[in-house]
């Protein structure tokens, strides 16, 4: 009686836990070089918070740092910046080109690049994604402590 | 009395906790609706599908799945995948070639489905559960869609 109580008990709370995790949102640990100088701008990791609340309500606007699903492995996430929502048109040079692409953005769809141009796979090489893809919105850098800021929302020119 | 309330809503909180953690990672049940899929699932089928999460992905030709519409992302569209990554698919004169990491789906009745034709290949990532079985009607259960 008393063993079965308890992995009673332990299952309740593996499950509040996980509903909590999936209602409010996660820690989640940055990777790679795409989003400097934003994330990882020397040797140290990023840890930021992912919240979920704001996919939920449809309120992500341009120049919100988003996590998504990658389009080409869904295995993967990345980290990305807002550039275009729906309706926008956004223009974008080749490299070793100079000729201007313009990319219209139909409906449910978002424009999402690195920070660190040239050096980030984004929606230049795989085009725009699908609303249904974005996971999270990042909003606060949490570990280490030295860098501990908001993030703001900015669209660079 | 109010301990016996505070009691109750504790409770029902953990039930819910534990219908969420089945309905998101185990199996969910999903009420079917429009005539795209129209010879094998009818309008006001009930079925059960497999969660796609982190541990199953596995998808193959010819699965019924339900995914995220590509164009609305709170709504959900029920087709059949026609190839995975790297394969080609062909109407008629058109034809072309699924990226990896994606899927091509395509409604059983096609003079009246919205699918990869008009969107085209859907991203893996979007994919939300793999229909199991049909459970209702009862006269109709079947294993195999």
């Amino acid at each position: 009686m008393g063993v079965w109580c308890r992995v009673k008990n332990l299952l309740f709370g593996v499950a509040i836990g996980r509903t909590v995790i999936d209602t409010f949102g996660s820690v989640a640990r940055v990777d790679g070089i795409s989003m400097q100088p934003t994330f990882n701008p020397n040797t140290t990791v990023d840890f930021v918070f992912l919240s979920y609340i704001p996919v939920r309500f449809d309120s992500i606007k341009r120049g919100d740092i988003i996590v998504a699903i990658s389009p080409r492995n869904p295995n993967e996430t990345i980290i990305k910046r807002v550039i275009g929502v729906e309706g926008d048109v956004v223009v974008s040079k080749k490299k070793n080109n100079t000729s201007k692409i313009r990319n219209f953005i139909p409906r449910g769809y978002y424009w999402i690049e690195g920070d660190h141009k040239g050096h980030s796979y984004d929606s230049t090489s795989f085009g725009p994604i699908s609303k249904g893809l974005v996971v999270a919105k990042v909003s606060v850098i949490i570990w280490p402590p030295s860098r501990w800021q908001l993030l703001q929302s900015q669209v660079n020119k | 009395m109010f301990k016996k309330v505070g009691s109750f809503v504790f409770t029902s909180f953990k039930y819910f906790c534990v219908a969420h953690c089945v309905t998101e990672h185990v199996a969910d049940i999903f009420l079917c609706s429009g005539d795209s899929m129209e010879p094998s699932i009818h309008s006001g089928d009930l079925v059960i599908i497999q969660r796609f999460s982190k541990m199953i992905k596995n998808v193959d030709k010819g699965d019924v799945i339900i995914a995220k519409s590509p164009e609305e992302y709170n709504k959900f569209i029920m087709k059949r995948v026609k190839a995975v990554d790297g394969q080609m698919v062909r109407r008629g004169i058109n034809y072309q070639v699924v990226p990896r990491g994606s899927v091509w789906l395509e409604g059983d009745n096609h003079t009246n489905s919205t699918d990869s034709w008009d969107f085209g290949p859907v991203p893996k990532g979007l994919i939300h559960g793999r229909v199991v079985c049909r459970i209702w009607p009862i006269s109709h259960f079947s294993m195999n869609i």
